[in-house]
C-alpha cells in the first residue's frame, strides 16, 4: 500500500508530496510533480482548454493517494458488468488493479502485469507526455495499474473489460488510472474500458491509457463513461499505429459532471485506418469536452471520425477535432464529421474542426452542424400515437444510434442502447 | 363521429380557416377538393393537432369529445388518423419498430396489452399485403430514400396497422400514377367497413373512382363553399373552380 499523501494550497494550486517513503518517489514521478507545478492547471486561455471550466477541480482538495481495493466485494461489482459479454473483467478501484474482484481464468493469447514493471518502462510515456499537466499529475500518483499485453499473432478472443470505480464514499479522491495495451504484430483484441463512480465527495479520474497497436495488429477499445453527477473525469488515450494495422476507438458519455477526453492518434507507418467515434449525452449541468486528433504522419492511411452531441438542459457540449496530415502522408484519407442536437434553449455546443494539411493529394473533409430538435418529425410521431417524450427518445435514439451501431461487441451495444434508453427517459426497447 | 363547427384558424396571426362546417357519420366519405392554398391540409393539421395552428373559434366534435385540447397523440389514440401530403422521412429509425411503437402506445392507451414481436410480425404481415408493402420497406428507416409513391404506400400501410375510425388522407393520391394509385385505393377501400369514416383531400377527380365518395365538399378560402355528391367532382374537373369562385364572390 501506498503510503503518500499530499496538500494542496489553495492559493498557487501547488501539489507537493509529504510523508513519502522514500522507495516510491522514483526520480520520474519527482519530475512530474515539477512539471506540474511550473505548469500548474490549464485555464480557459489555452487555446486547448479555452471551453472548458475546470473551477470545480482546481478547488476541490482532492486526496491523490486514496487507498485502492477498498471494500468492495464481488457482488458490489456484478451489476456494473456488461451484461451478456464473454468478457474477461479487469476492476480497478481509484486506478488501482484488484486481482481479487478481477476474472480469474485467463488465456495464453495475453499477459498482465504491473504496468510499473521493468517489461512495461519500454512503452510506458512514450506517447503520454508530461508537458500535458493532467499527464503529469497521473505520471506523478498513478498507482498499481496494468500493462495488457497481446501477443503477436494471437487473438485474443473474449473480451477484456477494464472496469474502473472511482471510491469517493470517505472523501474526494484523485485517482489516476494508467495503463498500457501492446497488441503485438498481427495481434487482435477488443477492450471495453467503463467508468464508474461511487460518491458522497467530489471525485476526479484522471486516466491515462497508452496502446502500441503493432504491425496488421487490430485493436477495438470502447470506453462508456457512466459517472455520477459529482464526478469530474479527464481522459487521455493514445495510440500509435504501425502498418496495416487497425485502432477503433468508440467513446460513449452518458453520466458525469464534466468529463474531458483527449483521443491522439499517430498513424506512424503506412496503410493504417483509425475510427474514432463519440456519443454524448448530456442533461443538467453536465459539461462534456472530446479533443481529438490524428496524426497522419504516413501515406496511404485513413481515419474517420464521427462525433455526436444530444444536449438538453445546461448541458455544454465540446467538440475539437484536429486532423494533421504531414507532407510524407501523401494518399491519406481523412474524414471528421460533428453533428449536434440541442433540446433546450440554454445548451451549449462549441464545436471546432481543425485541419492542417502539409500534403499534397489527400483526401480530407469535415463537417459540424448543429440543430435544434426536428419539429415535423416529433409531430409525425405524435401522429400516430406516441407520446412526447417517447418520440423525442426515438428521435434521439435515431439520431444517436448509428455511433452504437460502429461498436462491434452485441452485448456492449445492447447495454449501452439499454443506458441510452434510461437516459432518454424512455420505457421503449430499442432494437440493436 | 365527427362534427366542425365554425371553425377559425391562424397561422403565424394568418386567418386560413374562417369558418368552417362539417358533418360526418360512421362509414362515410367526404372528398374534400378546392384550390392550391384553400386550406385543405391546414384543416388536416388541425384535425390531427399540429400545433402551430391556433384555433381562434368553433369547435371540434369527435365521438362526442371535443378534442381541440387534446394532444396529437391523444387525437391518435383515439383513433384519427392523418395521411400526410408530405410524409417526413426519419433516418434511424425503422418503419417496423416505428409502427410496433405506435401499435402499442394505441393499445395501451385502450387498456390492451401490447403485441410481443410474434403478433405485431403477424400482424404487419397481414397489413403489408393490402398495400403490397414489401419486408424490405418495412426494415428500411421511415420513408428514408422512399420513392414519391412509397412514401404514400406508407401511410396507408400505417393507417391500416392503427385501424383509426376517422382516416384523413391529405392528397394520398398526388404523384401516384395508375397503378400505384389503385393500390392505395385498394388498400382505402379495404378498411371501409360501414364504420370507419374518411376524409379524402385531392385534386383529382380520378381518385373518386375508385374510392367512392358520399359527399363532394368544395373548400374555398377557408370555407366549404359548396357540398354535393360525386357528380360534383366531375363537374369540378371539367370546369375548374371559376364558377364556383364566382358564385361565392357574388
Ligand atoms: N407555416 C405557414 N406559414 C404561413 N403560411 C402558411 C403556412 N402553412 C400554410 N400557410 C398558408 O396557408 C394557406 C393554406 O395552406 P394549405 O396548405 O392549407 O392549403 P391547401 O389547400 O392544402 O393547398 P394545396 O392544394 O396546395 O395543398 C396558404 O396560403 C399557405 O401559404
Ligand atoms: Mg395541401
Amino acid at each position: 500500500m501506498n503510503t503518500l499523501t499530499e496538500t494542496i494550497s489553495e492559493t498557487e494550486q501547488q501539489i507537493s508530496f509529504e510523508n513519502i517513503a522514500s522507495e516510491k518517489l522514483t526520480p520520474e514521478r519527482k519530475l512530474a510533480i515539477d512539471t506540474f507545478n511550473k505548469s500548474g492547471f490549464p485555464s480557459l486561455k489555452d487555446e486547448e482548454w479555452k471551453y472548458l471550466d475546470l473551477s470545480v477541480l482546481k478547488n476541490t482538495p482532492f486526496n491523490h493517494q486514496a487507498p485502492a481495493c477498498t471494500k468492495l466485494t464481488l457482488s458490489d461489482i456484478e451489476k456494473y458488468k456488461v451484461a451478456g459479454a464473454d468478457a474477461i473483467t479487469l476492476v480497478f478501484i481509484n486506478g488501482v488493479y484488484c486481482p481479487e474482484l478481477s476474472s480469474q481464468q485467463r488465456d495464453n493469447t495475453f499477459s498482465i502485469e504491473s504496468v510499473e514493471s521493468e517489461l512495461a518502462a519500454h512503452w510506458f510515456g512514450k506517447l503520454a507526455k508530461t508537458d500535458e499537466p493532467f499527464i503529469a499529475l497521473n505520471t506523478a500518483f498513478h498507482h498499481g495499474g496494468l500493462l495488457i499485453h497481446i501477443k503477436a499473432g494471437q487473438e485474443v478472443k473474449q473480451t477484456i473489460h477494464l472496469l474502473h470505480f472511482n471510491d469517493s464514499r470517505q472523501e474526494a479522491v484523485a485517482a489516476h488510472p494508467r495503463n498500457l495495451v501492446v497488441a503485438e504484430k498481427n495481434s487482435k483484441v477488443q477492450l471495453i474500458a467503463t467508468y464508474h463512480s461511487l460518491n458522497n465527495f467530489t471525485s476526479l479520474t484522471n486516466s491515462v491509457t497508452e496502446f502500441f497497436v503493432g504491425e496488421n495488429a487490430f485493436v477495438e477499445y470502447d470506453v462508456k463513461q457512466d459517472e455520477n453527477e459529482k464526478a469530474l473525469q479527464i481522459n487521455y488515450v493514445y495510440a500509435q499505429q504501425k502498418r496495416d494495422s487497425v485502432f477503433d476507438i468508440s467513446t460513449v458519455t452518458i453520466g458525469g459532471k464534466m468529463v474531458r477526453n483527449n483521443l491522439n492518434i499517430a498513424l506512424t507507418e503506412t496503410g493504417g485506418t483509425a475510427h474514432l467515434n463519440g456519443l454524448t449525452v448530456g442533461g443538467k449541468n453536465q459539461t462534456v469536452d472530446n479533443h481529438t486528433l490524428v496524426d497522419h504522419a504516413s501515406p496511404h492511411c485513413e481515419s474517420f471520425q464521427l462525433y455526436k452531441n444530444i444536449l438538453d438542459d445546461n448541458a455544454h457540449g465540446i467538440f475539437n477535432g484536429k486532423i494533421f496530415v504531414r507532407q510524407d502522408a501523401q494518399k491519406t484519407n481523412a474524414f471528421q464529421s460533428s453533428k449536434n442536437v440541442l433540446l433546450s434553449d440554454v445548451a451549449v455546443m462549441n464545436a471546432k474542426p481543425q485541419l492542417e494539411i502539409y500534403a499534397d493529394d489527400v483526401k480530407c473533409s469535415h463537417g459540424a452542424t448543429t440543430g435544434q430538435l426536428d419539429e415535423e418529425a416529433l409531430f409525425y410521431f405524435r401522429s400516430r400515437g406516441i407520446g412526447k417524450k417517447d418520440a423525442l427518445a426515438l428521435l434521439n435514439y435515431a439520431f444517436a444510434g448509428d455511433v452504437i451501431e460502429k461498436i462491434n461487441n452485441d452485448a456492449l451495444k445492447a447495454d449501452l442502447l439499454k443506458l441510452l434508453a434510461q437516459k432518454l427517459n424512455t420505457e421503449i426497447e430499442f432494437e440493436g | 363521429m365527427l362534427s366542425i363547427k365554425n371553425l377559425k384558424a391562424n397561422i403565424e396571426d394568418k386567418e386560413i380557416l374562417k369558418g368552417l362546417n362539417l358533418e360526418i357519420n360512421p362509414g362515410e366519405v367526404h372528398a374534400i377538393m378546392g384550390p392550391n392554398g384553400s386550406g385543405k391540409s391546414t384543416l388536416a393539421s388541425v384535425l390531427a393537432g399540429r400545433e402551430e395552428y391556433n384555433v381562434t373559434e368553433g369547435e371540434v366534435i369527435f365521438n362526442g369529445e371535443n378534442i381541440l385540447e387534446m394532444a396529437p397523440e391523444d387525437r391518435a389514440r383515439k383513433g384519427i388518423f392523418l395521411a400526410f401530403q408530405y410524409p417526413i422521412e426519419i433516418p434511424g429509425v425503422s418503419n417496423a419498430n416505428f409502427m410496433k411503437t405506435a401499435v402499442n402506445e394505441v393499445r395501451k392507451s385502450k387498456g390492451l396489452a401490447p403485441l410481443d414481436s410474434k403478433e405485431f410480425l403477424k400482424l404487419m404481415r397481414e397489413k403489408m399485403q393490402l398495400v403490397q408493402v414489401d419486408k424490405t420497406m418495412t426494415q428500411r428507416s421511415v420513408n428514408e430514400g422512399f420513392s414519391g409513391g412509397e412514401k404514400k404506400r406508407n401511410e396507408i400501410f400505417q393507417m391500416a396497422m392503427l385501424e383509426p375510425e376517422l382516416g384523413v388522407l391529405d392528397e394520398t393520391d398526388s404523384g401516384l400514377d395508375i397503378d400505384a394509385l389503385r393500390i392505395v385505393a385498394d388498400g382505402v377501400n379495404a378498411l371501409r367497413d360501414g364504420k370507419r369514416s374518411f376524409i379524402v383531400i385531392t385534386h383529382y377527380q380520378r381518385l373518386l373512382d375508385y374510392i367512392v365518395p358520399d359527399f363532394v365538399h368544395v373548400l374555398y378560402k377557408g370555407r366549404i363553399v359548396k357540398s354535393g355528391t360525386k357528380e360534383l367532382a366531375l363537374e369540378l374537373e371539367e370546369k375548374g373552380y371559376d364558377w364556383i369562385k364566382e358564385e361565392v364572390e357574388i
